[in-house]
């Protein structure tokens, strides 16, 4: 098989056809801040840090990918939220925007063109997509999941169970920021959108709820995106939801390891590609050895249509750089031919 | 009356976030037993069984937290109108430690009390200093420590060294994503125990009274 580009790669990943070599995303986002040896918070205040860093990343640890996310709290902080900066970690929101039940009538979003740190992302992409080597995957933050921010997780499970129409208010409000941001990107150069939403999962909601709520959002979400669209549920639980979505038209599913890979890879082959499962908490403590053993048991499972990745859509700071070049080391010795993943 | 056709008609008024119903069928319950009995025996365990279901993928995160509201109100109820007094008083605390996510935080607490526990809530968003500060005023013998992110799960250990600097005796029981996701994490960061479930943590104190005592 000719060697191929990581465009190509997962191009014909994503059409469940023979790979040179399995694709793999290590999702680096506060990650190139360790790389740069520079505080979180300043990584993220200069987007020529992100593109320098990005660029570096791919080619030191050879992933299929640029990915131009940087933390979820942004979309709080263009309403005026506070974000928790940490040493160590993703940056948090602070206190909910919305404190009460009422705000949600009065709340907007800014004009995206008007908000800094959303046109710096957007900078990032557009100098990215002139290195046309590899696929700029773009995040947005469901509408369905965005409430957990904006309103605190126990309020928001109060007003998706009690409070039909404030839901609907807000969730309408959500839908119309995230398909025009998500486009946005499109248009700066993004090659896909990864739809982050863990609200979705059944770990949080039962599937009955799902369908009748972020189901349906995501239905009309990716309906409207003039893109691709992976769906990243941040290592929840989905296989009782992998046909609900397929049927959102999204083209990748992320998933975590709580659940049986080789079930999942079953059900969704030749459906929808599959993103996933290494376990980010635990790759903190990997050795080189427990590292390959356990890249190599998921690629021996896997099947075309798999590109390996993080459960949770975010490689953990603590994770040491050695662990990252075992991946992409054992990832070398791997392809997929019509039936299977195999080793060379 | 039925025990185990009212729990599983609670365990359903739960379900379905049915606070009136919840609160009906405690009220049959107590005319027919008493407060003690609702609490330890009904509430305890249909909340456990549904912990149980949550486990093992039966049932969502959204179940669980919202019957813990249902039960914390009622225990709430219990305590003002009833003046229900919990008997068994470890002084005992619970924590989340750094970030600011109290939902697990809120559902062990609520299956504590159930069984009885009398529980000092630390908050949350509460740094290593504070939580020593209140240890040494609250004189807590067991902390609960509830995280949902990895950094602040690896500030565990910050906390037991501050208690060996402190000449605390406290025992550290730690719960949340980080050590779901990592069943070795505990011991890394040095935390006397580890609880997957929020039923854990009463056999985890269990254990730590019987020692104590």
């Amino acid at each position: 098989m000719n060697k191929m580009n990581s465009f190509e790669r997962v191009i014909s990943t994503l059409s469940f056809n023979e790979v040179d070599k399995a694709p793999l995303f290590l999702l680096l986002s506060l990650y190139g801040a360790k790389e740069m040896g520079i505080n979180i918070k300043d990584y993220f205040e200069n987007y020529e840090n992100v593109i320098k860093m990005q660029i570096y990343m791919r080619n030191k640890y050879n992933t299929d990918c640029y990915y131009t996310f940087q933390y979820a709290a942004k979309l709080v902080q263009i309403c005026g939220g506070e974000v928790v900066f940490y040493n160590d970690s993703p940056p948090n929101s602070g206190n909910p925007i919305i404190t009460k039940f009422e705000d949600i009538k009065r709340f907007e979003f800014p004009e995206i063109k008007s908000c800094q740190i959303l046109s710096d992302e957007l900078k990032i992409i557009s100098r990215l997509s002139e290195c046309k080597d590899a696929p700029i995957i773009s995040v947005v933050i469901s509408p369905f999941s965005l409430p957990i921010m904006q309103l605190g997780f126990d309020k928001y499970l109060n007003i998706l169970f009690n409070e039909k129409e404030l839901f609907n208010e807000l969730i309408r409000k959500n839908i119309e920021f995230c398909v025009e941001w998500a486009n946005i990107q499109l248009e700066a150069g993004a090659n896909a959108i990864c739809y982050f939403d863990p609200m979705s999962s059944t770990t949080i909601i039962p599937r009955d709820v799902y369908l009748k709520t972020g189901y349906k959002i995501a239905k009309e979400v990716i309906s409207r995106v003039n893109g691709p669209v992976a769906t990243h549920f941040a290592s929840g639980r989905v296989e009782s939801i992998i046909d609900d979505v397929i049927n959102t038209n999204s083209k990748v599913i992320g998933i975590g390891d709580l659940e049986n890979f080789e079930e999942i890879i079953k059900k969704c082959e030749n459906k929808i590609t599959v993103l996933g499962n290494l376990n980010g908490i635990e790759m903190c403590s990997w050795d080189g050895k427990l590292c390959e053993i356990k890249v190599k048991e998921i690629l021996s499972k896997a099947k075309r249509g798999f590109i390996l990745s993080d459960g949770h859509g975010e490689i953990p700071y603590q994770v040491d750089e050695k662990i990252l070049l075992k991946i992409s080391e054992v990832v070398k010795d791997y392809f997929y031919t019509k039936e299977d993943c195999k080793v060379k | 009356m039925d025990k185990k056709k009212l729990w599983d008609e609670f365990e359903k008024s739960l379900l379905n976030y049915d606070k009136d119903n919840s609160k009906l069928i405690m009220d049959k319950y107590i005319f027919e037993y008493d407060e003690i009995s609702f609490i330890e025996e009904m509430l305890y365990n249909v909340f456990l069984n549904i912990e149980k279901k949550w486990d093992e993928g039966e049932l969502s995160l959204s179940h669980l937290y919202l019957s813990s509201i249902i039960c914390e109100e009622l225990l709430t109820y219990l305590e003002e109108k009833r003046e229900f007094k919990y008997s068994k008083n470890y002084n005992i605390a619970i924590v989340t430690l750094e970030d600011n996510h109290a939902l697990g935080k809120r559902i062990v607490s609520s299956i504590l009390r159930s069984n009885g526990y009398l529980i000092e809530d630390f908050g949350h968003g509460i740094h290593v200093m504070d939580i020593i500060t209140k240890i040494i005023e609250f004189k807590t013998k067991i902390l609960l420590v509830s995280v949902l992110m990895y950094p602040s799960a690896l500030k565990v250990k910050e906390l037991k060294e501050e208690l060996k600097r402190n000449n605390l005796d406290t025992k550290i029981i730690v719960g949340g994503a980080p050590f779901i996701m990592d069943n070795n994490l505990w011991k890394y960061v040095e935390a006397d125990a580890f609880g997957i479930t929020a039923s854990d943590s009463i056999a985890l104190i269990a254990e730590m009274t019987k020692e104590a005592d």
